[in-house]
């Protein structure tokens, strides 16, 4: 690790002040990922400003739904009955991540600002544009099973490796900001970016801007939705392919639907293709393979990962089949 | 310790709910038959 400073934090407005003048100054809360990069020389911040002293830990249900502050573990988040109850599809992503000691201190707001767990952006040996912009791709070309089908550009097919990410977009969840110029709000489908030509940009946030919370909210969907992780071995393992489905099915048709995918492209995915299939259909088997085969239009493999596009449309099959109940 | 957090935290108590709640202690740390049979046994599930 190379040498860095270590500043706690007693009050936003000065944790901010200090990251901002330094544009390698990092934020750090549960450090299960920024620590891991420190070791592997992927980050080396002159500075990691601890912000686990601030007040942003409460999970607050109210009238549309749950505010979960960013410094929230996920340990607590998936133990919340309120998350349980109303949001089973965040429960059970959380439960799904990881294992139980990592969950006691990882926190949300570092859960969805977690970076990809591509090898080669973890070993500067290796080329990556994400990492060193300008370098080239390693995995296009190279060991790319676990990279992804669709979104990905010329310069970057890594992955987003959070279950929760996926879960939150089938729950139209909305991410609080805290930045210069003040709060603002992102719906949680617009806080990633694409890799395009600049894969080293990940989300829609500044450098020193903070995530604060993230609000996920009520619905008939939301209730009654489900995860799905497929992976190489049971537990302690990133997904090869995942999906988030939340289905309001009323009288045997399907009022609203969300289907969102993990494990398949840079960002946490969302298939709104598949919703589209689903929206006003009976609530049959062969919807959901309709659903499914949506989901799956437009990918395409790298070699190594070429089975995730089959892989999609059966976990989506399956995972419809389970937020609808008739799994 | 993570034992210990199994039972303090009232998780289940079957043999597979053992075995991921005892999930990231790696190798011989983890979730060995023995030591699923030691958390059970001290959850009072098995004698």
């Amino acid at each position: 690790v190379n040498p860095f400073r270590y500043a706690q934090a007693r009050d936003l407005a000065s944790a901010m002040t200090t990251v901002r003048a330094d544009p390698r100054a990092r934020y750090v809360a549960g450090g299960t990922n920024v620590i891991d990069l420190m070791k592997e020389y992927v980050e080396r911040p002159s500075v990691l400003v601890d912000i686990n002293a601030l007040p942003m830990a409460a999970i607050e249900p109210h009238a549309d739904g749950v505010r979960i502050g960013a410094l929230a573990r996920m340990s607590d988040v998936a133990d919340h009955p309120a998350i349980a109850r109303g949001f089973p599809v965040v429960a059970q992503a959380l439960l799904a991540s990881a294992s139980p000691q990592l969950r006691n201190m990882a926190s949300i707001g570092g859960n969805v600002m977690q970076r990809t767990r591509c090898a080669y952006f973890r070993d500067v040996a290796q080329p990556c544009n994400k990492r060193a912009p300008g370098t080239g791709c390693s995995a296009i070309g190279g060991d790319n099973r676990r990279h992804a089908v669709i979104g990905g550009s010329d310069h970057c097919i890594c992955t987003h490796a959070s279950d929760l990410a996926v879960a939150l977009l089938a729950v139209d969840a909305v991410v609080h900001v805290r930045g210069a110029a003040g709060d603002r709000t992102v719906p949680f489908e617009h806080f990633y970016l694409l890799p395009g030509s600049t894969p080293q940009r990940e989300t829609v946030l500044q450098h020193g801007e903070l995530v604060t919370a993230v609000d996920v909210r009520a619905s008939d969907h939301a209730a009654h939705s489900s995860y799905l992780k497929v992976r190489d071995r049971a537990s302690y393992e990133f997904a090869l392919v995942s999906v988030a489905a939340a289905l309001d099915v009323h009288a045997g048709r399907v009022r609203a639907a969300r289907v969102a995918l993990g494990g398949v492209a840079p960002v946490p995915w969302r298939a709104h293709d598949a919703e589209r299939v689903l929206a006003g259909a009976p609530a049959t088997a062969a919807t959901f393979a309709a659903a499914a085969a949506a989901a799956a239009r437009g990918m395409r493999g790298y070699g190594q990962n070429d089975f995730k596009v089959a892989l999609t449309r059966r976990a989506v099959a399956r995972a419809l089949a389970q937020a609808g109940g008739i799994a | 310790m993570s034992a210990v957090a199994v039972l303090a935290e009232k998780r289940p108590t079957d043999e597979a709910s053992v075995r991921e709640w005892m999930s990231g202690n790696i190798c011989r740390c983890g979730a060995y038959p023995n030591i699923v049979a030691a958390v059970r046994a001290a959850a009072g599930v098995v004698s």
